[in-house]
């Protein structure tokens, strides 16, 4: 049972990624909420993170200029998202939640936080891809066709992925722990 | 944990990452190449219904053989209107009514040597059927090519007419 502190992170940030989301229109495929969903899941648990990722991917998905992703895509694209809550929470546990990035060991923190983001979002597109390749051609050879067509965009979203954790998730991590702190 | 496992940590999960995103754009260019190849190949295809493509070599009689693979020529092209392709203009005829063709005087600066009044330029092609260089007995500009040409210009000692080498 999610108590009434995590309905409203939840909210919080589901409201960041979906405006963000729709801020960031404009760029294909360069989001900030893959590095909101694995802040919050790394900050508050791997629940708050799948919470965030679900209700962000439920709104983006359903209200989207370009369409109505629908159901199965709609799952599909929500549950490829919780790769990054997962790996959220995996480093969490990892790096002891810590929030400290001193001027030592900042390079080396950055630097994994990359390579983190670059991974995560690899698996969410080989993911997304292969399932939407089934979905439409209902064949292997259909996957394959699917990830080979959009592997420039997969890349496109991977290399973004890569500076937004590299540069941005570690001063978000320590700004919004700094201030969760004041609140206590 | 020692530090010295950290590092190491690191290094792999950053090779790992540097190694999924190499293989991407290694994927990326391979498509882009494939898309480029297949352009080209239609391209081609689409050249070879208003123009020939033929081969013509250059012995300039000195050594220096200069082949020119694929020369694309328009329909209707001689052998002529090739050769001045092929050379960029550099090149130095006479024009005689009576036979309707040029004489080749010089090619990119060879020919017209007056300490060798036997030596000339001599137009050969390729019999497919033979495997065998001939001489044409007609001038250039009576030689319609045909896209399977493969064609010579020879400057040499023609005194032993019809016994020359070969081209090539």
């Amino acid at each position: 049972m999610l108590a009434r502190r995590d309905i409203a992170l939840i909210s919080v940030f589901s409201a960041l990624a979906v405006s963000s989301n729709y801020a960031m229109f404009g760029f294909f495929q360069i989001k900030i909420m893959d590095s909101l969903v694995f802040i919050s899941a790394y900050l508050f648990g791997f629940r708050i993170g799948a919470g965030v990722a679900w209700i962000t991917w439920l709104v983006y998905g359903s209200l989207n200029p370009l369409g109505s992703a629908g159901f199965p895509l709609l799952l599909v694209l929500m549950i490829g998202e919780t790769v990054y809550a997962a790996s959220g929470a995996l480093l969490s546990r990892v790096w002891k939640k810590s929030t400290q990035f001193g001027a030592r060991s900042f390079a080396r923190k950055s630097l994994v936080l990359g390579a983190i983001g670059l991974l995560s979002a690899f698996a969410y597109d080989l993911w997304t891809n292969a399932i939407d390749g089934l979905m439409i051609y209902r064949s292997f050879d259909g996957v394959i066709i699917r990830m080979m067509t959009g592997i420039y965009f997969a890349l496109v979203h991977e290399v973004a992925d890569f500076i937004f954790f590299a540069f941005a998730v570690p001063v978000l991590i320590i700004s919004i722990s700094r201030a969760t702190r004041m609140r206590k | 944990m020692s530090g010295k496992d950290n590092v190491w940590k690191t290094i792999t999960l950053v090779l790992v990452a540097m190694l999924v995103a190499t293989a991407m754009m290694t994927l990326v260019f391979y498509g882009q190449l494939a898309t480029s190849e297949e352009r080209y190949r239609s391209t081609v295809a689409s050249l070879d219904s208003i123009s020939y493509s033929l081969d013509i070599l250059f012995n300039f009689g000195n050594g220096t053989k200069v082949w020119h693979n694929d020369t694309r020529i328009p329909l209707g092209f001689n052998l002529y209107n090739a050769t001045m392709l092929a050379t960029r203009g550099d090149l130095k005829s006479t024009y005689y009514p009576q036979y309707q063709t040029h004489f080749m005087n010089s090619i990119e600066g060879v020919g017209g040597d007056s300490s060798k009044p036997s030596w000339a330029w001599m137009t050969w092609h390729f019999n497919e059927s033979t495997g065998k260089w001939e001489t044409y007995d007609i001038g250039a500009d009576m030689v319609t090519l045909k896209s399977t040409n493969k064609v010579a210009w020879f400057y040499q000692d023609t005194s032993k007419y019809p016994d020359l080498a070969q081209p090539n």
